[in-house]
């Protein structure tokens, strides 16, 4: 899987870079977004996209925006929302990612373990 | 039987008291006589006259000095001074001590048994605005075991009677001595039932009387005794909206002065004025038990309200705390595959520990700011139990703390969200577990039964127990006793929550010779197939 294109975006540097880390850590190459205006940006100049790893609540608006945006031009591409955003219902936000199209749901605070496992079986998906 | 007012006549020559007498009699009044002041006096102190008839000049006590004598015995007394020696200074002086007006012999009797009319109907409104005034005043207070003594004191007083009892209907229907004036003890316990003695009977007929002479003489209550030698009486219904509050009895013992008309008026004014004074104790008393009841809501309604906005935080709390903490768990784990030495390797491991006790607090957050029932399923209690005790199983063990068990067989499943019911197990036995920590021979035992269609939890242990002044707060969120760090304080009112979710109860209580106990209730699922739907 080696060159995989996986686009991250979340407003929060750590959060990127540590996204980033493991990502690159499983051989996949890494690009990164803060903002929703910026990850719509990257996805236009974009070729290839394999994943995208988004927040939902971002600064500009939400991040199922990109995940629209990534399903129009890259269908194959495999979408993993990472959110923290509860409101009190972790079920409600997970319906409301998938039915934005994300393939699935991690809750921040997540084990690596279980960002590596997600993302494994993404892009198994859209490969 | 009509009672007119009793008038004493004053004068030294018999003729003239002869003359006002048959006079007044013929016009329906009782009318006595003196032949002097002293005299006067004399019957004055015994019984009481509504007017005086007073010739001035008389031997041994005059007119005058009888007059300012009868005034401060009982100013209410009208008298007329009548003289043949009339002067415009006598008359002066003795309006000016208090006569009700003045007439010279020799005077026509017409004119007499006008201004004897006018005395007294002044006399008579003078005794009932005084008898309003002063229960008025004395019945200002509210609460009913102050003012009925007041009132039986008073009755006492301005009826010139011996002894007052007022008897209110109980809740059984019985009339009971609520207060007594003058009475002895024993006589103040009497209970009546409706138709039984004269109180009884007014009660059930609601018609006041006034007794004059034995009680078995009269018609009216044939075959009744009275216990004592009450000679008169008055009886008097007292009403209030919803009917027959109770009774109103004055008595007068061993002398011979009767209750008249006038009295039984100034009873019922009295009667009305305890009535109202009742009525108003009755709805201060429950005005009181609202206030009472309100605060109690209020103090609810602070607490709810403290809880909503704690639940209403803590999932923007939750937000903002989750998202670094992804940071910080994160990087802590990828430092860990980075091949750390000894001590680096405890360090980063201690970073990830500390995290993850933090998203835990953050997860209780977030479940006590959700509220809600999550999910609704039939849910084993012996099962969610036993997993909440092997979840604790490492503290238990750590804190040397037994486990014993007696659980019910057969425990009847209660619908709900077995994970929560868990989770509310759990910390309470979490909460067990620290109470008894560093104490030795930690004991923990788990009751279960079912009765009355409810299945009841005890977890009680030996520890320290609760302080009193904490058993109403520690279901309260961030309430915790435990040192910093130890607990969030929330776990106890997460438990409410979901309980109360459950439509159960949970309390804590302290166990007689040291410990605690917290006892859930939950509603029992019927067996299925009865279920209703």
């Amino acid at each position: 899987m080696s060159g995989q294109v996986v686009l991250v975006l979340d407003d929060e540097e750590p959060m990127r870079r540590l996204c980033g880390r493991v990502l690159a850590s499983m051989g996949l190459e890494p690009l990164f977004a803060g903002t929703l205006c910026e990850a719509l940006e990257k996805l236009t100049g974009l070729e290839r996209l394999d994943a995208l790893v988004a927040d939902m609540r971002l600064p500009d608006g939400c991040g199922l925006e990109a995940v629209r945006a990534a399903r129009a031009k890259f269908p194959l591409a495999g979408v993993l929302i990472i959110t923290a955003f509860v409101d009190g219902d972790e079920e409600a936000g997970e319906l409301a990612a998938l039915a934005g199209g994300a393939d699935g749901v991690l809750l921040k605070p997540f084990a690596v373990e279980s960002l590596e496992a997600a993302v494994k079986c993404r892009l198994d998906l859209g490969a | 039987m009509d009672f007119l007012a009793k008038i004493l006549v004053v004068d030294d020559e018999p003729g003239m008291r002869e003359m006002l007498a048959f006079e007044l009699g013929q016009r329906g009044y009782e009318v006595a006589s003196a032949a002097n002041g002293e005299e006067a006096m004399a019957r004055l102190r015994a019984e009481r006259f509504q007017l005086v008839i007073s010739d001035v000049k008389m031997p041994k006590m005059g007119g005058i000095q009888m007059l300012e004598a009868l005034k401060k015995l009982d100013p209410g007394v009208e008298v007329i001074m009548s003289t043949g020696f009339g002067t415009i200074e006598t008359a002066v002086g003795a309006m000016k001590k208090g006569a009700y007006d003045f007439i010279q012999k020799p005077f026509n009797l017409d004119e007499m048994a006008a201004l004897v009319e006018k005395a007294l109907e002044k006399t008579e409104l003078k005794a009932v605005l005084g008898v309003y005034e002063s229960s008025k005043a004395v019945l200002s207070s509210l609460k009913l075991e102050e003012l009925l003594p007041l009132v039986a004191g008073l009755a006492v007083k301005v009826l010139k009677a011996d002894d007052a009892s007022i008897m209110l209907r109980s809740g059984s229907g019985c009339l009971e001595v609520a207060a007594a004036a003058g009475l002895s003890r024993e006589r103040g316990n009497a209970c009546l039932l409706p138709g039984e003695s004269v109180a009884g009977l007014v009660a059930q007929d609601g018609e006041p009387v006034i007794i004059n002479g034995p009680l078995k003489d009269d018609p009216r209550f044939g075959g009744l005794e009275s216990s004592y030698a009450i000679t008169s009486a008055i009886v008097y219904p007292l009403y209030a909206d919803a009917g027959l509050l109770g009774v109103l009895n004055v008595n007068r013992v061993g002398r011979p002065e009767q209750f008249t008309a006038a009295d039984l008026r100034y009873a019922a004014v009295f009667c009305s004025q305890i009535s109202q004074a009742i009525r108003n104790a009755e709805l201060y008393r429950r005005l009181g038990e609202r206030l009472k009841e309100i605060q109690g809501m209020q103090a609810q309604l602070v607490r709810s309200e403290r809880l909503a906005a704690v639940g209403q935080l803590s999932a923007g709390i939750a937000h903002e705390i989750n998202n670094p903490l992804g940071g910080i768990m994160g990087f802590a784990e990828m430092l860990l595959k980075s091949g750390l030495s000894g001590q680096q390797r405890e360090d980063a491991e201690t970073i990830l520990r500390e995290s993850r006790r933090l998203r835990d607090i953050v997860q209780d957050l977030l479940r006590f700011g959700r509220g809600g029932m999550g999910k609704s399923e039939p849910v084993d209690l012996a099962g969610a139990l036993e997993s909440a005790l092997r979840l604790a199983a490492f503290e238990l063990r750590r804190a040397g703390i037994a486990v014993e068990r007696s659980l019910a067989p057969g425990l009847p499943k209660v619908r709900g969200d077995g994970g929560q019911l868990q989770q509310v197990f759990l910390n309470v036995v979490m909460n067990a577990c620290h109470a008894m920590e560093g104490g030795k021979g930690g004991r923990l035992r788990v009751l279960a039964s079912a009765a009355d269609g409810r299945v009841t939890l005890r977890f009680e242990d030996n520890g320290t127990g609760i302080p009193v002044e904490n058993l109403d707060r520690i279901f309260e969120p961030f309430f915790t006793t435990k040192p910093s760090g130890k607990g969030t304080g929330l776990g106890l009112s997460v438990s409410y929550g979901i309980i109360q979710e459950h439509k159960g109860t949970i309390r804590a209580e302290n166990v007689p010779g040291g410990g605690a106990a917290f006892v859930v209730e939950l509603p029992a699922m019927r067996e299925a197939g009865e279920e209703a739907v």
